[in-house]
This record gives C-alpha cells, sequence and structure tokens, in this order.
C-alpha cells in the first residue's frame, strides 16, 4: 500500500515529460474543485442555519443526500449504458445544467427565497462531488493515476486553501450572496478542465466497452462475497456516525455565531480539517498501518471520535464539540482514501466506478436519510438534549467495532488468499475424501457450499467426475440447482468430459430455468456431445440469441441433425465462428469438435488446424488426435513438417501409429518432433527406426532420438537389448572424446572463445546425459539414472563415487573405457595431462568441421577477422550474424543457464533491440513488469525511490522476473547517455514456454537453484541474530 | 494401494503443485508411487542425490542436519520438493520416527511430465517465482531486523 505519492526519479520534468496536456487540466481541476466544494459547503450550511431553527437541521441532510443519490445514480446508469468515455461526457452535460441553473439564480439578483438558492448551492455541491471525482478517477489508467495522484493532492489542498481564505473575506467585505459567483466561477471552470480532460485522453478500448456489459453481474458477484458485505456496512454506520457528529456540530455552532460570523467559521474550519487530512494520510496512517496492520488503523477512528465525543458531551464545551468533529473529519477522509486505494482499485476499473458509484448514490445517502428521520423523529417525541443524544452516539460505537474488525480479518484473508488459495479446501480434505469414498453426499454438497474460490470449485468437482460418483445422477442434479453460479457451470464443464447420455435429461430441465448465458452455453456445449442427436424446442431461438457463445453451442446442436430445416444456417454460422476474431470462441468451437458427430466436424477441424493463433491450432490438433480420421492425418504431418513440435501434437499423432509408421519415408527431411512421435507411438517398429536415428550425424536429431527412447522404454514398457545399443554407446563415446579433446585446447585459447569454451562444456554435459540414458536403458536400471544425479553433483567425491558404483554396474570390458573417459573433466588438475592435446589451428579446423551447424556458426562469427583459416561459405549456415549476436549477449543470463543452444535461439527469436534517448526513464517503480531487458550499448542507472541504487553496464540484465509474472517493479530504470536494450516481452515468453516446455523446465531448474541460495541466505542470516 | 483421488488430494496441499488444476495433478498421480519405512529407517542420507519428492501419508518424519534433529513432519506434509526441479544433493537428512507410509514422485519421471505438458511447467513456474518473492521479502526484512538491532 503506498498513500504516500512516490516521490520523482530524475525531477518533475522527467517524470512528466510531454503530458503536460493533462497534467494542467488536472490540476486545475482538482484546485477549482476543492475551492468550490469547501466554498458551495459554507456558504449553504451557513444559508441554512442562520434562516431555520435547529430542529429543521436533519431536514438538510436528507436534502443533501438526496441530491447527492439523484447524481450518483444518473453517473451510474449512464456508466452501465455506454463506455466509460460517454458516461463522462454526459455526466458532463448534467453538471452544466445544474450551474446554468446557479446562473439564473445569480441573473435574478436573488430575487427568490433562500430556500431556493440554498437547494441550488446542494445540488452543485452534490454534483460536483459525486461527477469530478468519478471523473478524474476515471480518466487515468492506474500508472497515470499514481503519478499523478501528489499534483493532484496539491491541487486539492490549494484549492481548499483558496476557498477557506475567499469565504471569510467575501463575507466581510461583499455579503455572504456574493459567494454564489466565486463557486459558480470556479464549477465554469472545472466543466471546462472536464472537458479539456476528456479530449486529451485516447479514446476508451475495444476490451473496455466488451467488459462493461457484464458490470452489473460483476458487481452482483461483488455483493455476495462477505468482505464487500461488512464493508458497505461499516461505510453505512460511519456515515450514521458522522451525521449525528455534524448534527451536534452545526447546532453547536448555531448558538455560538451569529450570520456572518458562522459563515467564516465554518469554511476555516473545513480548512483545517482538510489540512489535517492531508497530513494524516501523508505520515499517520501510513505509519500506523505498515506497523499495526489494517485492523488496529479501522480501529483508530470509532475510538479516537469516539473519546473525543463522549469528553464533548461530559463537558459540552463548544471546543470539545468541534475538536470532535475536526477529528472525526480529518480521519474519515484518510479512511476513505484506504478504501479506495486497498480494496477497490484492484478491481477492473469499470466495476470499481459502478461500486463507488453505488456506495455514493445508494448506501450513502440510505444511511443518511435514515438517521435523519430518526433525529427528527427523536426531536418529536424525546425530550431530547445534546447529552442523551452523545450516549446513542457512543453505543453506535460498539457496532462499528465489532464490523471493523472482522472487515480487516477478512481484508487480510482476501490478500493471502492468492498465495494460499486452497486453504479452505484443505481444512475439508479429510471429509471430502471421505465423501468421495464413501456414500456421503451432503458432505461434498456442503464443502462446495463453504467453497469461495473458483479454482476450488472446479478442483473438487474434477474430482468429483473421476471418482465413482460420476455416475449418481441425483448428486449431478442437485449441484445442477445449486444456487451459485460457478457450481452448476463447472458442474457443466465437467459433465462435458464424461459425455454420458443419462444427463440429457438434466439438461432440458436445467435449461428451461436457467437465466445465466455462461451456464446456457455450458448446457448446451454438453448436449451437443450426446449420442443422439440432441431434440429441444428452444434450440432455435438460441441461435439468434445475442451471446456468440450461446449461439456456436447451438448451432453445433442442430447441425447433428441431417434433416433439420436450419441445417443451412448453422453450416453458415459455424463457418462464421471459425474465422471470429474472438479467439476463444474459436478455442470453444475447436474443442467442442472432439466429440462432434457431424460432417462438419472434419470441415471445422481442417480450417482451424491452420489456425494462426497457437492456443486455438493446440485445440484442434487435440480434437483431430481424439478423432482418429484418415483425413485429418495429412494436415497434422504438414504441421509436424514444418517444425512444430509441441507436446500436443506428438499426442496427437500417436493416436494415428499405423499411418504414421505406414507413411514413414526416411529420405524426407526429419524433424525432432518426428522422433517424438515415434518415442509416443513407442510399438517395436518405431523403436527400431529410433535406434537408427541414434547415430545420426546431426547432433540435435541424436538426442531428440534417445530421449524418444527413453520415453517409450519407460513409458510404454519396451524392452531393448543391450547388444543393438552397444554401437550407440560407442559412437556417442567417440563424440564425447572428441569433445574432450576440444574443451582442452579452447581451456587456454584466447579470450573471446570463452564463448565457445562455454558452449562446448554445455555440450559435454548432454553428451554424458545421454550417455547414461542410453545406459539405462541398456540395463533397465533406474540406479543408473541415480548415479548420474551423483555424477552431476558439484562435490568431486560423489563423483568419484558415483564412478565406482557405475563401474560395479555395467561391468563389460568395453565400458571400462567410457568410466575413464567420464573421470576426464575439464574441471579436474590433470584434465591437461591426460587429454591428447592439439596443436593450435587444428582444433579450428576441427571445429569449423564439426557435425553441429550451431558450434560451426559460432565459431565462425567469433573468428571473423581470422585471415589464415579458409571459411567457409556463410550461406551454408542456418542463422544470420544479427541472431548470434542476440545469443551471445542471452547466454550470460541466469534465467537461461540451463537452455541448450536450440532453446536459446528460440528465445532469441522473440528478443528485439529498443533505443532509449538519454535520460530517459526505461520503467518505472510500481508498473507492471512486462519486458526483460539486456544492455547492447550505453549504460543506466538503477533508482529506487529516487535514490540511485547501482549502476548496469554493457552485458547486464534487468527485470528478468517479469519473464514470469507481470507484478510491479521494485525500482526505476533511467538510461545514463544512450543506450540500446535487446528485450523480451511477458507475453512472447509465456507462449515460447507453451510452444516448448523444455524451456520451462531449464528455467524451473533455474529458479529452484535461486531457491536454494535464498534459503541458505535466509538460514545465515537467522543464524546471525 | 491409494486411487488416483486419493492421490490428487494428497499431492494438492503441497506448495509446488498449488497452482496446478485438477487434471494435471491426476497426470502427476499417475507416476507416483508408495513406499513404506519401519521405525527408525533412514529415508535418505545428507548429501544424497535428490531422487524423489516424498508426501507422508502416516506417520511421523524427522529432519537431521548433521545428526541434530531440526524438524519433526506429520502426515501431510511434503519434503525434498526443490530437489524435483534441479536434483541437487540433499541438504539434510531424513529418518522415521515411527512406521511412516509415503508418496513418492521420481525425479526423472517428474523432469519428463513437466517436457510433455507446458501447463505443468508453467503452474510450476507460477508457484516457484512466488516463493522466490516470498523468501526475497523474508530475507530483507530480517535483514533489515539484524541492522536495526
Amino acid at each position: 500500500m503506498r498513500l504516500k505519492a512516490d516521490s520523482a526519479p530524475g525531477g518533475l520534468r522527467r517524470v512528466y515529460s510531454g503530458e503536460w496536456r493533462i497534467i494542467i487540466p488536472a490540476f486545475v481541476l482538482a484546485f477549482a474543485n476543492f475551492a468550490a466544494f469547501i466554498s458551495a459547503d459554507t456558504f449553504s450550511d451557513t444559508l441554512f442555519l442562520t434562516s431555520y431553527p435547529r430542529e429543521w437541521l436533519p431536514w438538510q441532510f436528507i436534502l443533501n443526500s438526496l441530491f447527492l443519490a439523484i447524481g450518483s445514480i444518473c453517473y451510474s446508469l449512464f456508466l452501465n449504458k455506454t463506455s466509460l468515455h460517454r458516461a463522462n461526457l454526459s455526466t458532463l452535460v448534467l453538471l452544466l445544467c445544474g450551474f446554468s441553473a446557479g446562473s439564473v439564480c445569480i441573473w435574478l439578483q436573488l430575487k427568490v427565497p433562500i430556500l431556493l438558492i440554498s437547494v441550488c448551492a446542494y445540488v452543485m455541491v452534490a454534483l460536483q462531488s459525486v461527477v469530478v471525482w468519478n471523473l478524474l478517477g476515471s480518466c487515468f489508467d492506474s500508472r497515470q493515476a499514481k503519478r499523478l495522484l501528489p499534483l493532484v493532492m496539491a491541487g486539492c489542498s490549494m484549492g481548499t486553501m483558496a476557498g477557506g481564505l475567499a469565504v471569510p473575506w467575501i463575507v466581510s467585505y461583499a455579503g455572504l450572496e456574493h459567494i454564489l459567483e466565486w463557486i459558480l466561477f470556479h464549477m465554469w471552470v472545472v466543466c471546462l478542465g472536464t472537458w479539456w480532460l476528456q479530449l486529451q485522453l485516447p479514446q476508451t478500448s475495444q476490451l473496455e466497452t466488451k467488459t462493461q456489459a457484464n458490470s452489473w453481474q460483476h458487481l452482483g458477484q461483488l455483493f455476495r462475497t462477505p468482505l464487500v458485505r461488512q464493508l458497505l456496512l461499516l461505510a453505512s454506520l460511519s456515515v450514521v456516525f458522522m451525521t449525528c457528529l455534524d448534527y451536534q456540530f452545526k447546532s453547536t455552532v448555531q448558538q455560538h455565531f451569529n450570520r456572518d460570523g458562522m459563515g467564516a467559521f465554518i469554511s476555516t474550519f473545513l480548512m483545517l480539517a482538510e489540512g489535517a487530512s492531508l497530513l494524516l494520510q501523508l505520515v499517520f496512517v501510513q505509519w500506523v498501518t505498515s506497523r499495526w496492520g489494517l485492523g488496529t488503523t479501522l480501529l483508530l477512528l470509532p475510538l479516537l471520535t469516539g473519546l473525543g465525543a463522549g469528553l464533548a458531551l461530559r463537558w459540552q464545551r463548544f471546543e470539545m464539540v468541534a475538536a470532535t468533529r475536526f477529528i472525526d473529519l480529518a480521519l474519515r477522509n484518510s479512511f476513505q482514501r484506504i478504501g479506495e486505494e486497498l480494496l477497490i482499485s484492484p478491481m477492473p476499473r469499470h466495476v470499481s466506478q459502478q461500486l463507488k458509484s453505488l456506495i455514493q448514490g445508494f448506501f450513502v445517502p440510505c444511511s443518511v436519510i435514515g438517521c435523519s428521520i430518526g433525529l427528527l423523529l427523536m426531536q418529536q417525541y424525546l425530550p431530547i438534549d445534546i447529552y442523551a443524544m452523545g450516549w446513542i452516539l457512543l453505543l453506535l460505537l460498539l457496532p462499528w467495532i465489532v464490523l471493523a474488525i472482522s472487515a480487516s480479518r477478512h481484508y487480510l484473508k482476501h490478500l493471502t488468499s492468492s498465495i494460499t488459495t486452497h486453504r479452505l479446501v484443505l481444512a475439508n480434505l479429510p471429509t471430502l475424501s471421505n465423501a468421495l469414498v464413501g456414500d456421503s453426499r451432503p458432505v461434498l454438497l456442503r464443502t462446495l457450499k463453504n467453497t469461495t474460490e473458483p479454482s476450488e470449485i472446479a478442483f473438487i468437482l474434477d474430482l468429483v467426475v473421476h471418482s465413482e460418483e460420476r455416475e449418481d445422477l441425483m448428486l449431478f442434479e442437485s449441484l445442477l440447482q445449486e444456487p451459485r453460479v460457478e457450481i452448476r457451470l463447472h458442474t457443466l464443464q465437467a459433465l462435458q468430459k464424461v459425455a454420458h447420455d443419462q444427463h440429457v435429461p438434466l439438461l432440458a430441465k436445467l435449461l428451461a430455468v436457467e437465466s445465466d448465458f455462461g451456464v446456457i452455453a455450458a448446457a448446451l456445449g454438453a448436449l451437443a456431445t450426446a449420442k443422439e442427436p440432441p431434440v429441444h424446442t428452444m434450440l432455435p431461438t438460441y441461435l439468434h440469441h445475442h451471446q456468440p457463445m450461446i449461439q456456436l453451442q447451438a448451432a453445433l446442436c442442430l447441425v447433428r441433425n441431417p434433416n433439420s430445416p436450419f441445417m443451412q444456417e448453422c453450416l453458415a454460422l459455424l463457418r462464421q465462428f471459425s474465422q471470429h476474431p474472438d479467439t476463444s470462441l474459436r478455442i470453444s468451437l475447436a474443442t467442442s469438435l472432439a466429440f462432434h458427430r457431424s460432417a462438419y466436424a472434419v470441415e471445422g477441424l481442417l480450417q482451424l488446424l491452420r489456425d494462426r493463433n497457437l492456443a486455438v491450432q493446440k485445440a484442434a490438433v487435440m480434437s483431430a488426435g481424439q478423432r482418429q480420421e484418415h483425413i485429418l492425418l495429412r494436415p497434422l504431418l504438414s504441421l509436424l513438417a514444418e517444425g512444430y513440435a509441441y507436446p500436443e501434437l506428438r499426442q496427437a499423432l500417436s493416436h494415428y501409429q499405423e499411418q504414421f509408421l505406414s507413411q514413414w519415408d526416411p529420405s524426407k527431411p526429419i524433424t525432432v518432433g518426428h522422433l517424438f512421435v515415434l518415442g509416443s507411438i513407442a510399438t517395436p517398429a518405431a523403436v527400431a527406426i529410433l535406434v537408427t536415428y541414434c547415430q545420426h550425424s546431426e547432433r540435435l536429431l541424436r538426442y531428440a532420438a534417445v530421449r524418444a527412447l527413453r520415453r517409450a522404454v519407460n513409458l510404454h514398457g519396451q524392452q531393448l537389448s543391450a547388444e543393438t545399443l552397444l554401437p550407440v554407446v560407442r559412437s556417442e563415446m567417440q563424440h564425447l572424446k572428441h569433445l574432450n579433446r576440444l574443451l582442452a585446447h579452447f581451456q587456454v585459447a584466447p579470450h573471446r572463445y570463452q564463448f565457445i569454451y562455454q558452449e562446448l562444456i554445455l555440450l559435454l554435459e548432454q553428451c554424458c546425459r545421454r550417455l547414461f540414458d542410453l545406459l539405462a536403458i541398456c540395463y533397465h536400471s533406474h540406479t543408473i539414472l541415480n548415479i548420474s544425479l551423483h555424477y552431476f553433483s558439484p562435490e568431486p567425491e560423489k563423483r568419484a563415487n558415483a564412478l565406482e558404483l557405475l563401474e560395479s554396474q555395467v561391468r563389460k570390458d568395453e565400458l571400462i573405457e567410457l568410466v575413464q573417459l567420464l573421470e576426464q573433466r575439464p574441471g579436474n588438475p590433470h584434465f591437461s595431462d591426460v587429454v591428447e592435446p592439439l596443436w593450435y589451428q587444428r582444433a579450428e579446423l576441427l571445429v569449423l568441421a564439426d557435425e553441429d551447424p550451431w558450434l560451426r556458426t559460432c565459431f565462425y562469427y567469433l573468428s571473423r577477422n581470422l585471415s589464415d583459416v579458409n571459411l567457409p561459405d556463410l550461406a551454408a549456415f542456418e542463422m544470420t550474424f544479427y541472431q548470434l549476436d542476440k545469443i551471445i549477449l542471452l547466454r550470460p543470463v541466469a534465467l537461461f543457464t540451463y537452455l541448450s543452444a536450440q532453446e536459446l535461439r528460440d528465445v532469441a527469436d522473440v528478443a528485439y533491440t529498443v533505443a532509449f534517448p538519454s535520460d530517459a526513464v526505461v520503467f518505472f517503480e510500481e508498473e507492471p513488469g512486462d519486458y526483460f531487458y539486456i544492455i547492447v550499448a550505453g549504460e543506466v542507472r538503477v533508482m529506487i525511490k529516487g535514490v540511485e541504487i547501482t549502476r548496469l553496464k554493457q552485458g547486464q540484465g534487468f527485470g528478468e522476473i517479469a519473464l514470469l509474472d507481470d507484478t510491479p517493479r521494485t525500482a526505476t530504470i533511467v538510461s545514463q547517455g544512450n543506450l540500446e536494450c535487446l528485450r523480451i516481452g511477458y507475453t512472447d515468453f509465456q507462449r515460447l514456454l507453451d510452444e516448448n516446455p523444455a524451456i520451462a523446465r531449464g528455467v524451473n531448474r533455474q529458479m529452484a537453484n535461486y531457491t536454494r541460495q535464498l534459503m541458505a541466505q535466509l538460514e545465515a542470516a537467522k543464524t546471525e541474530r | 494401494m491409494f486411487s488416483d483421488i486419493e492421490k490428487m488430494l494428497l499431492l494438492k496441499p503441497v506448495r509446488l503443485f498449488s497452482c496446478l488444476s485438477g487434471e494435471e495433478l491426476l497426470a502427476i498421480a499417475q507416476v507416483t508411487d508408495e513406499v513404506s519405512f519401519g521405525p527408525g529407517a533412514t529415508i535418505f542420507h545428507e548429501g544424497d542425490p535428490g531422487d524423489y519428492l516424498y508426501i507422508i501419508v502416516r506417520g511421523n518424519v524427522q529432519v537431521l542436519i548433521k545428526n541434530v534433529e531440526i524438524n519433526r513432519l506429520s502426515s501431510g506434509s511434503a519434503f525434498g520438493e526443490i530437489a524435483l526441479l534441479d536434483g541437487a544433493p540433499r541438504t539434510a537428512s531424513a529418518c522415521s520416527v515411527d512406521y511412516v507410509e509415503l508418496l513418492r514422485i521420481s525425479y526423472p519421471d517428474f523432469q519428463d511430465i513437466l517436457e510433455e505438458n507446458a501447463a505443468i511447467a508453467k503452474g510450476i513456474n507460477r508457484e516457484m517465482v512466488l516463493y522466490t518473492r516470498q523468501l526475497t521479502a523474508r530475507l530483507n526484512q530480517l535483514k533489515q531486523e539484524n541492522t536495526g538491532s
């Protein structure tokens, strides 16, 4: 939580550069708004208090909150009908109307009853507090808002000062009525500022207009959560508290001041209270919250004001009443800010705006009106004085405290729930597992009811579907009648996986009463996969539903029946959907086609298999695998030949094992993917092909073949005799020898070949791993894999032990040489003595003649200025120098330590260069992390809270973790001189992880390493204490 | 012998798997096997290669560093989680206190699953990032306290 504004690194000018067109109106808006607010409030209060007796005060509250309610509800309705942008503009018009009314009053020279003027002032106060704050809040995204916060706050406080100083001055020199002109002037400034700001801001994005349609639903869901309910109750109670205090304060003021003095006093009082609240926000509240948590902070408000109110009532002194009101006003503003900052701002902008205006337009006015009516009644029927009312006030404190405690507890739970999402179900796990084993439906249903987390509900229902309970129709029926939408939705999704025909009547029953669109779509989806073509009277009407997902599922249902009169319409609709711009629709179409029994299914899949979006393609590939239709094999194979090798494709192709093997053509170029498919097929014929590829000249294919072989042996239990693999082991040993000799040379080679040396080390490790894999396959032994874990440990004794163990395991004379070979490692002291050295240029020539194009290219790249080596033609290489440049920069990055050259090349493909001018901000603290940067040329400063922490130079990277999650940045980066960077985007990298899980595995290994380091440091820090 | 469902329920609380869905957990549940140890048996020694992740189904396990007990684990807790990602040597020994039943996942099997299933690899990735962030935060806090006192 940051209530305090971030101090701007590198000076104001740099932070706000290029944003003056937004900043100036924002500042002016804040200033004019507060000046007008303070003045109008004072003005209306004074007019009312001087013209009417104390008993009428509650009417003032009622009037005030009525206008607030009208303004907020209008805004909320606008918001629900159109986009944020339009809602803002419409409310602007409303604002203008209110001001025009005020202007007319002035023009009439105040020849109207005083109540009417007062009403006008109220309208203005209400409208401005609803509209302007909403406008300011909705205009900026969170990033901008954070940066603009200090400016807006400054504008607010200066506006408060201006209002607070101007009112007494105007009152004493020109009379109270002339304040209205001053207010109107500021209101017109507010209007202009808002209008200008709207023009400057970019148009609302497509996404936002899409989400806003659901905002009522969102709100409905929000109100069901206990946290929000408690907060609303808290807000209402505190408003009641505030109204009582206000009543007390105003009636005391009325007793002590005359007409002119009152205006001056109230305005000065408000000014001071605003100033104090600003200070409290900046210092006190943040300090208390960071030290004792939110619960304590929430409790402080009633305690402090309650104490003040108690003292004031004990002695009935004017100063005491004023002081209590003062503390209350100051603290209340701070708490309002906490609420907005912590609870509302994490929600989607549209929803948070709705929630805010709903609180403002409904809950606050309702409680004020209720409280005022209570006050009116008390005045009427009870001989009430200030003293007695104080006791009522103190009684109000008690529920406040109880609620504050429980809300803060809930809030904390809400915060930690993302980290420990599963606590709720975990508490119920023993009962849950009993429920699944025995027949205890009530336990299961109860557990589901207690669970609020959607992922938990999905998990429980997944469990149900995988257990015997899936036969239980009664259970599903009761689940489908659950009042909570999530439970119904997840039940249907789970049902789709089972695809039982017994559920069809249940689905029809559900469709008759269901109102939630998501559930209807899921029910239709489940219906579409049933064995018999679904017949339902509602289906044709769903074809014209306004929700595309429902249209899609209905079309899928209807297309099942070949005699249907809607056939042509459905086909046209489905063809349209297969090219729909919304990816989620295409994905669900592709998934639905897996078990779909109609002529359209194959046609649709053929089209979706060529989809350019990877997620859609994957879904189509999986469906194609499940269908096992011959016509779908060819597009799958062509995807494979194009170099796609993701696991879904392999799995899909392994369903076609016979056709795949019969179409096998060794003369065609083969990719790694082909070999993996063979590994998944794992028939003796496939394994025989794999063994031949284990000796292939290209390293990449060779290793892929060994890996596929290991899979075939491990998961599918294929047996292989040691004799078939021994030649492979032998050739791999030759390769190891070759690598060792190269390593011996490059260990002492010039520095520019350091990269080659590192690459060779990696190759050596891979080579050793493959050897262990091969041995494990030869001897069907898990022990060998464990030995390999020992072998790769950093301690020399462990390695020696591992080799001894290996020797006892293999027990074959020809493999003794292998053990000796494995003993020689570049780190060993006698390495260069044992390995036969190569003379200077021979090593270079050997590398240039290496079977691996990667090594050749690297070497060629690094030795560009070698004139005496006969360099081969550049065109023969598959890579460009630009790519290599990138790879060499990426190699030292810690996160990529365990990636092979091939995997690194994939990463390099998504890395792009960007340039920054001098003193530019690369990213700010607290911004969401979206890119990882590596410096190609130049230097950057790393700053935290405006203080320079360190500098980074060429070759160093920053923001690595942004590749793995998009949590906010912890530091600001500013370029020092011209800067050129290589950067990788979060989304690109995540897509890469989807395409190639091996990269994720390598990254996970490095993360494990890092975790170990952190844990060791933590232990050290603990012992230090 | 546990059913897949029971295994999934046992796997669910393991921190490493907390970001995974039911289907993904099922894939992992299928490569687990069950072992049991009598009282006082050593499950692994300090310095052994990290070849398995263990989850205690029944019984108690003590964790020792240089023969000094530093922690005692009871049913439901898991140990050796990070070994599943890097297979690095054990930093502590584990001994059974009483009769212990364990569920375990081997390193090579798990690596195969990671390579075959992008969703699992990414889920674990997310969890690891969360975990390192927590560790870093705790470390910074400790450091601050150390310098403060």
